[in-house]
């Protein structure tokens, strides 16, 4: 059985989550049960507190970041399935690389970069539509596929730009 | 889970009733200590009403010399006297270049040896001998033992290095309520008056290291969100830059350890000078006349300098931030006041620093303040949160490292990992933890490897062992692991292949320059009691307070533990009054469970006034 994280934080289960409430949630639950605050305590209340805190660190991890989250919510309902990609997609895995390989200055970087940022956003609504209206896992699934790559290739357009900064 | 301590064997932090708590900041060239005395942090003088003490032990003989004193024999007894001793915590001999140092380093069975006129020390022994002497001074100056301390690291300290500081304070008989890093530290002294809320850079710049820290200040709530750093960049290669500068062209013999001591110390003299003058003259060694200007001083460093502006860029990009959503950059180490740094930092953020705190008092007032509030002293709600420096990962087939614990996580944090067997019988494993952010172990750092034993033998496969890294709030590592199929977990030993153990640390406390054996013997039964003591008035605090989340049962069965350890607490047998406060906290161990679960489903429901108080 999965563990609920959104059971942890007293909160719905919704890939659209209201961030401002889980961030309240998990500090104050971190105020509550941290090992800062058992320093004086007595041995099994330190290594309860110790074990509480990394488990509210671990799940506000997964809900924090929208992948794993999306995750967290299919693995809830089924058993986690790798996700093949459709075959046009990767043809534009492909354009895209080239075209991160052949982009060689700060601008041309920059257009690139908010092109792959705009298609992220996409997904990411018809991922809050399959998860939270719809109830598609399968589709979900699909989009997780596509989002882990085009995350992936978001942060490589980051470093590029950042090492161009710095020369 | 039984957890198998690796980090700290035998651990039983003593609770305190009164809490006279201390910051320590355990500085490359200096240290200071400091208290909070009627809520204000104050940094404690020695009897020479002095501050800064110099991280620096002579050794000589029968006499031992700690701070300015051992400073002073620098000059005439180079080779017994040690300083910078930071700079070899938690290393081995392969990981410094013997050349650097003008003390002789030996291999000391993993970690370093220091030769000296008294034999071998240990990097921990010689800092242990600086906390100690500190400890004292605090003691005396307050009037009252002190009960606990926050002792400060580098951000960037690894694994072994934090371990090293902690084994030097237990050694120094000081009672660690927490280590914390210091730019974390600095924030909290600029952050805790000003009520400031926002995103700070914290810029540590100290005698050996480097740090960039990236602290998001929200609603009583320090959240360290990135960190960066250079764990070998600080104030000394500057000093080596002027160094090199002044033996250039200049005939000198190098092999007089004398003569390189003095250039030393007239080159860290120009560079304080030029915080101040445009220009300085060097004419006080015999055969060099030179003069350096802070122009020529700011191109000649300007690769360092820069050094520490790559590093902000990166710590900005793993905060996910840019320059203009930063509030604040706070300026921390003595070798901030050098002008050329200065200005490279006010120019990168385009904003004022802060720096009205002295730089080198800020990382020691920070720890005090953290010290009262985890002593309980204050009723300060705030929480500080912290992150990994380093990522951690294990050795995988071709010698490929496999991240399982990436940084900049929050502490703390744990990670499950489960492992089988290839053989048939295979009864022990051995899991190779190593850290750093390469993908060869060879160039990350190895902080041991750990051998599981007492596998029940199996056919190849069939068993399934996870393993479980945990690292604290000290930002330490801990393994335990459980076999799955048959659940033994309490016969598979985890044992570190680096480092100190439990038992030299017992020696190293045993052969200290300190008290005699029946006065530690003593001590050590009072301290015993006196935990005890203070286990039983918590356990029935608790019991007062939350008695509904027991049945009559598990009552009654603390009420006998308390009654038996009770009595003991008469008798003068330390091992057995150390049993009966085991086995107290092991028959409430599921009432601290309950408790805690407890309060955090109380702090969630009490969300609406939390949020109406907002």
């Amino acid at each position: 059985m999965t563990q609920n994280f959104f059971d942890t934080f007293n909160l719905p289960v919704l890939f659209n989550i209201d961030i401002d409430m889980l961030n309240h949630q998990y500090r104050t639950l971190q105020k509550t049960i941290h090992p800062d605050r058992f320093v004086n305590a007595t041995d099994a209340e330190k290594k309860q507190s110790l074990q509480k805190s990394t488990q509210i660190n671990d799940a506000y991890q997964v809900l924090k970041d929208p992948i794993k989250r999306a995750s967290h919510i299919i693995s809830l309902h089924q058993v986690l399935k790798e996700n093949t990609l459709p075959p046009d997609f990767l043809m534009q895995q492909m354009e895209w690389e080239e075209e991160f390989e052949t982009i060689n200055d700060l601008e041309q970087v920059q257009l690139f970069s908010d092109k792959i940022d705009g298609e992220k956003k996409m997904l990411m609504d018809l991922l809050a539509m399959d998860l939270d209206e719809k109830k598609d896992w399968e589709s979900a699934t699909n989009i997780i596929g596509k989002l882990k790559f085009i995350t992936n290739l978001f942060l490589r357009i980051q470093q590029k730009k950042l090492s161009m900064d710095n020369s | 889970m039984a957890l198998l301590q690796i980090s700290e064997p035998g651990k039983g932090t003593l609770p305190h009733e009164h809490r006279h708590a201390v910051g320590i900041d355990l500085g490359t060239t200096n240290s200071l200590i400091a208290s909070v005395i009627s809520g204000q942090a104050t940094i404690i003088q020695d009897e020479d009403n002095v501050k800064i003490i110099p991280s620096i032990v002579h050794y000589k003989d029968k006499e031992l010399l700690i701070g300015e004193s051992a400073k002073k024999r620098q000059l005439d007894d180079p080779k017994n006297t040690i300083s910078s001793v930071k700079r070899l915590m938690g290393k081995s001999l392969s990981d410094v270049n013997p050349k650097d140092f003008v003390i002789e380093l030996e291999d000391g069975n993993g970690t370093i040896g220091i030769k000296t006129n008294v034999g071998l020390k240990s990097p921990v022994e010689i800092s242990a001998e600086i906390l100690r002497h500190l400890r004292l001074l605090a003691e005396k100056r307050l009037g009252h033992e002190i009960k606990g301390a926050v002792i400060t690291v580098p951000a960037y300290f690894d694994d072994a290095q934090r371990q090293a500081t902690k084994d030097a304070a237990k050694v120094a008989d000081i009672n660690v309520l927490r280590l914390i890093n210091e730019p974390t530290a600095a924030a909290l002294a600029y952050g805790l008056d000003k009520k400031v809320e926002g995103n700070f850079v914290i810029y540590d710049l100290g005698g050996g290291t480097f740090d960039i820290s990236i602290l998001r200040l929200d609603k009583g709530l320090f959240e360290v969100i990135a960190t960066h750093g250079d764990s070998s960049l600080g104030g000394d290669d500057f000093d080596q830059l002027i160094e090199q500068w002044i033996i250039k062209d200049a005939n000198i013999p190098m092999e007089d350890v004398k003569i390189r001591q003095r250039i030393k110390e007239v080159a860290r003299k120009t560079k304080e000078s030029l915080t101040t003058k445009p220009k300085v003259m060097i004419d006080e060694l015999e055969g060099i006349n030179k003069e350096l200007s802070k122009e020529a001083f700011a191109s000649l460093s300007a690769h360092l300098t820069e050094k520490t502006i790559s590093c902000i860029k990166l710590a900005l990009h793993d905060a996910n931030l840019t320059t203009d959503q930063i509030t604040g950059v706070v300026m921390v180490g003595g070798s901030t006041r050098m002008p050329n740094i200065q200005a490279a930092v006010k120019n990168f953020f385009g904003m004022p620093l802060l720096n009205n705190i002295n730089p080198d008092e800020v990382v020691a007032l920070g720890a005090a303040e953290q010290a009262n509030i985890l002593a309980g002293n204050t009723n300060h709600d705030l929480l500080l949160l912290d992150v990994t420096p380093l990522s951690l990962g294990i050795e995988t087939m071709g010698e490929i490292v496999e991240r399982i614990i990436p940084r900049n996580s929050t502490l703390p944090v744990a990670l499950a990992q489960e492992f089988t067997t290839y053989q048939d019988g295979q009864t022990g494993m051995v899991i190779h933890v190593v850290q750093g952010e390469r993908d060869l172990v060879k160039d990350c750092r190895s902080l041991g490897k750990f051998t599981l034993k007492g596998i029940p033998p199996m056919v190849a496969g069939a068993a399934k062992i996870r393993v479980t890294f945990q690292v604290d709030a000290d930002g330490l590592l801990s393994v335990s692991a459980k076999e799955l199929s048959t659940g033994v977990e309490s016969s598979i030993e985890v044992k570190p292949s680096y480092g100190i153990d439990d038992k030299q640390i017992k020696e190293m406390l045993a052969s200290s320059f300190s008290s005699a054996e029946s006065d530690k013997e003593n001590r050590a039964l009072a301290e015993v009691k006196v935990e005890g003591k203070q286990i039983i008035t918590m356990i029935q605090e608790a019991l007062n307070a939350d008695k509904a989340l027991l049945n009559k049962n598990e009552i009654d069965l603390i009420y006998k533990s308390i009654n038996e350890l009770t009595n003991m607490l008469e008798q003068e047998d330390r091992n057995q009054i150390e049993q009966k406060i085991t086995h107290l906290n092991e028959v409430t161990a599921d009432f601290a469970e309950r408790r805690m679960d407890h309060s955090i489903n109380k702090a969630l429901a009490g969300k609406k006034i939390d949020t109406l108080e907002l």
